[in-house]
């Protein structure tokens, strides 16, 4: 029981990045590999900036921290007119470096620490507090997404991944909405790993290698889901994601429970994506 | 209203594949005017539209819109007084984005797009009544994705959405040319409807003589990048032979 809270929690704090996965790939069409850095970055500032001004402060850098990585994918996407794929993987890799000199060593623990999961205590057991905190969190992210998503901004973004002729034609600089776009995308999933770091209790360096499948994976979920359910509103598409990151986590986690190697969890991770990818081409073959 | 002053355009330029899109264009439209362009396939009629729109830059030369110099600036700059509609019906409008959506985003044209939410059951009365006029019952489907709407009723829709907001210049390229002929007369009567009521001004990109025969007060001739010929459209309109025989 204890194993399946926690991969609960876990779930719920990866979701945040499928959230940013969401809004790269399905809104702004996207693949937007910046993820696998942004995510570490936002449990590196965490790790380092949560000791010393406590986790709110901590968060908001955080968040700002993965909007500029995004906003530099975009940037060198839209105004240098590099490849979407290569500007990613130009941001990620400088900030493998950038998050090793804001860590200063590869593996920081967050043990003993005041954040976000010991904020509240009303349960008598930590696992259901922690589950209240990260349900609430997603909660509260999930209204601000699901606000810009359904604003007129959130309407020319999602016109600008979808028609981008149709929406310059209506005076939108796609430029600046893919940049700020990308930006939004990457400060989600740098929150995500802040939560992931809290949650784990230790930031470490190499904790967003492919991360970024990982998220896809949610996303492809969520979509089969919103598919099946035939969800239409953006707004329901953010909780189908959430599922999409339970889903794979629980498969994960079931994996795990069989004994399956740890270190070949990245190899099942790939052939779930694999799975989830490739699914709409098996049913018209059967249907 | 619209002056091109010695407008040039060079595709692939030092290149074996290089093209004179553009040479030394030269033209004033008045206000209110509805010119149509001919020309063979290259002759620079796609070209001439995009430089107007904002897409394609000019290498030399000036573009002026009501006095205000706006070569420079690009087409999402120009939008607040240029409307486009596209060859393609699909690039007109949001496939993914309801009815609704697209008509809401067509709304803001020249308005900042912010942290605003639109008012949906007073905006949604008035979608349906500009929609009543298409006659094609889309007034009940506004909460309906455009994909999955007929490229007629697509291009439809992109000249209700692009004449919806105040403009000073509508641009059709080809609007007809991609759909079934019921769907590109009601498509042409639309345009010709629309133009007449707002009295906009309107340049429009055709391959079809018989547009020539009905539509417009000018008549523009465009080869190998120059304007070869300009009429005026009065009474004595050139029949479709007199047309094609212009093209030999």
């Amino acid at each position: 029981m204890q194993f399946y809270l926690d991969t609960f929690i876990i779930a719920f704090a990866y979701a945040a990045m499928g959230w940013g996965i969401f809004i790269s790939l399905k809104i702004f069409n996207i693949p937007d590999i910046t993820t696998d850095g942004s995510f570490t970055l936002g449990a590196a500032i965490i790790s380092v900036v949560m000791p010393k001004f406590g986790w709110i402060i901590a968060m908001v850098i955080s968040l700002i921290g993965g909007f500029l990585a995004g906003c530099a994918t975009g940037f060198f996407h839209t105004k240098l007119k590099v490849n979407a794929l290569l500007s990613g993987i130009i941001t990620m890799t400088a900030l493998y470096s950038i998050n090793l000199m804001i860590m200063g060593r590869s593996n920081i623990p967050l043990l003993g620490l005041s954040d976000i999961f010991s904020s509240v205590s009303i349960f008598n057991d930590v696992v259901f507090d922690k589950l209240l905190v990260i349900v609430v969190t997603l909660v509260v992210l999930g209204l601000i997404l699901g606000l810009i998503l359904t604003s007129d901004y959130g309407l020319s973004m999602r016109a600008t991944g979808n028609s981008e002729s149709m929406i310059r034609a209506l005076g939108v600089n796609t430029d600046t909405q893919k940049i700020v776009g990308l930006g939004i995308a990457n400060a989600f999933t740098a929150l995500s790993g802040g939560l992931v770091a809290q949650s784990l209790k230790f930031a470490d360096i190499n904790m967003g290698i492919g991360i970024v499948i990982f998220g896809l994976g949610a996303v492809m979920i969520g979509e089969t889901l919103a598919q099946f359910f035939k969800i239409k509103s953006i707004i329901l598409y953010l909780p189908a994601v959430v599922m999409g990151c339970l889903i794979f986590r629980l498969l994960m986690a079931f994996c795990l429970q069989l004994g399956v190697d740890p270190n070949g969890l990245k190899l099942i991770t790939a052939l779930f994506v694999l799975i989830f990818v490739s699914l709409p081409q098996f049913k018209k073959r059967f249907s | 209203m619209l002056e091109l002053i010695n407008v040039n355009k060079t595709f692939a330029k030092n290149t074996p594949n290089e093209v004179n899109s553009l040479v030394d264009i030269n033209l004033k439209l008045a206000s209110n005017s509805f010119t149509l362009i001919i020309g063979s396939n290259g002759s620079g009629k796609s070209t001439l539209l995009n430089t107007i729109a904002g897409t394609v830059q000019v290498d030399r030369g000036k573009i002026e819109l009501m006095g205000q110099d706006i070569t420079s600036k690009p087409d999402f700059k120009r939008s607040s007084m240029i409307a486009r509609i596209f060859q393609n019906p699909l690039m007109g409008t949001a496939p993914d984005l309801t009815l609704l959506e697209n008509f809401r985003l067509a709304s803001l044209r020249n308005k900042p797009k912010g942290l605003h939410w639109m008012n949906k059951k007073q905006f949604s009365a008035q979608v349906s009544e500009s929609l009543v006029r298409l006659n094609m019952g889309l007034e009940n489907k506004l909460n309906q994705n455009v994909g999955s709407f007929s490229g007629g009723q697509r291009q439809a829709i992109s000249l209700l959405m692009a004449t919806y907001a105040d403009l000073k210049l509508l641009l059709l390229d080809e609007p007809t040319a991609a759909l079934d002929p019921r769907s590109s007369e009601i498509v042409l009567k639309l345009t010709h409807d629309i133009i007449a009521e707002q009295k906009i001004t309107a340049l429009m990109v055709t391959h079809d003589m018989k547009h020539c025969e009905t539509m417009g007060d000018r008549l523009i001739q465009m080869h190998q990048g120059k304007i070869i010929r300009d009429v005026q459209l009065n009474q004595n309109r050139p029949h479709y032979e007199e047309l094609m025989a212009w093209f030999k």
